[in-house]
């Protein structure tokens, strides 16, 4: 754990550094990814710096919708820096849903785009684990397991390298795996992976929300996850007689 | 990227793997689900969800405060020193803060970092800090806090727990949403 970078006498907030850099390196794979496709790698560059924007746009309005008085009294305060004052889930919803409509409008393929940046989305994902790991966030429980880490005062499941495994394990699958590109396909394997490994790892979680009498939310939206993506894969299958025929 | 594909899965198949996972995903989340009346974070650590630790330290007045003995009270912990420019900058926020809220209960601990009590008499003055100034000066708490940069706030609950915490200097507006969402939670 390694909450801040001291350089030079600065110092630097690990995960938002750790992030800012990983989103540089998943548009740059991205557009890679996207020009193997035949679509402009500037569509990932301009899509992504929009998402991002409007990520972080959407994620203080939805923490200002809470507090109107205080910024109707202080409108400057909506473009403050401060990490604290966003809503992390809202930020994330609004960048994917202002990526969507950027895909959209410039008429690029969906299914084509999304299997163009899914290798960049899995990057994201172990980068996400990794910046939790050195900020010391989603911790695991305690635990008595010899692989335990030593983190907040107890030796606790190292949830963040569960995490990060998981990105592993699913970029060998994509590409040990392959299915046909351009259709969406690595797109919901993408998701089916990511919804899976959360389903299961949350369990190990120390900061679960919790929801009705202590069930875990985001194994909830997990497990929906994991079977609309397989609803998905489903529809675009070929049947047993197709395959046969 | 890959230069060949393996054989395509039947929708037959994705069909029974939904079937599975929807009854494996079900018995897993009822399986890990966690226990009601469960205190999940009974150790001490700065970090939001946690208990914030104990510590006792002299106040600028002479009097000895011990963190403990707040409990019960929605308490604001802000670690700060007198050369740091957003320690100034949002110090004038949390004096009306606390100013509009200590009716209500709120505990405001300005935990000096180290300097000279002189030094942090005048800058007292200087913003009407009319709450307890506490003197850190072998920086042991804030050792125990893990403090990396000035200021660094804290926010507990009246149970002790640890509900927020901001590193760097707030503005106004900041200061004043942070405060209205302890008060909230009380």
């Amino acid at each position: 754990m390694m909450p801040v970078f001291s350089l030079g006498g600065l110092s630097i907030p690990a995960k938002p550094f750790i992030l800012l850099i990983g989103y540089y390196i998943a548009l740059w794979l991205g557009s890679k990814g996207a020009e193997s496709l035949g679509i402009d790698g500037d569509h990932v560059w301009n899509g992504g710096f929009l998402s991002a924007v409007g990520g972080l746009v959407v994620g203080r309005l939805a923490y200002a919708i809470r507090y109107p008085q205080v910024y109707l009294r202080d409108p400057l305060a909506l473009v403050s820096p401060r990490l604290s004052t966003f809503v992390p889930w809202a930020a994330v919803l609004g960048g994917v849903l202002i990526g969507y409509v950027y895909v959209r409008r410039h008429g690029i393929p969906l299914g084509r785009f999304v299997d163009a940046i899914t290798p960049a989305l899995v990057l994201l994902w172990g980068i996400v684990a990794l910046a939790n790991l050195f900020a010391g966030d989603a911790y695991g429980e305690v635990t008595h397991l010899p692989w335990g880490v030593e983190m907040w005062g107890a030796v606790r499941h190292p949830t963040q390298l569960y995490d990060l495994i998981g990105a592993v394990l699913t970029l060998f699958w994509l590409f040990l795996k392959p299915s046909p590109r351009g259709q969406g396909i690595w797109g919901w394997r993408l998701l089916f992976a990511y919804s899976t490994w959360r389903l299961l790892i949350e369990a190990f979680r120390g900061d679960s929300v919790t929801v009705w009498g202590g069930y875990r939310l985001w194994q909830l939206v997990a497990l929906v996850g994991a079977l609309v993506a397989l609803g998905a894969l489903a529809r675009i299958a070929p049947s047993s007689r197709e395959v046969r025929g | 990227m890959a230069g060949h594909t393996s054989t395509p899965w039947t929708r037959q198949r994705y069909v029974l793997l939904m079937a599975l996972v929807a009854i494996f995903g079900l018995s897993w989340i009822v399986a890990s689900r966690v226990p009601e009346n469960t205190t999940r974070h009974v150790a001490q650590a700065p970090k939001p969800g946690f208990l914030a630790p104990d510590f006792e330290l002299q106040s600028l007045d002479g009097e000895t405060i011990k963190l403990s003995q707040y409990r019960g009270y929605p308490v604001v912990i802000n670690f700060w020193a007198t050369w740091c420019p957003p320690c100034r900058s949002e110090m004038p926020a949390i004096v009306q803060e606390y100013e509009r809220y200590k009716e209500q209960g709120l505990v405001v601990l300005a935990i000096d970092n180290g300097e000279d009590p002189p030094k942090v008499l005048e800058f007292r003055k200087q913003y009407g800090m009319s709450f307890p100034v506490l003197l850190d000066k072998k920086m042991r708490v804030a050792e125990m806090y893990q403090i990396r940069a000035l200021p660094t706030t804290f926010f507990i609950a009246p149970d002790g727990t640890i509900t927020d915490m901001v590193v760097g200097g707030m503005n106004a507006a900041t200061v004043r949403v942070h405060f209205q969402r302890l008060m909230e939670e009380r």
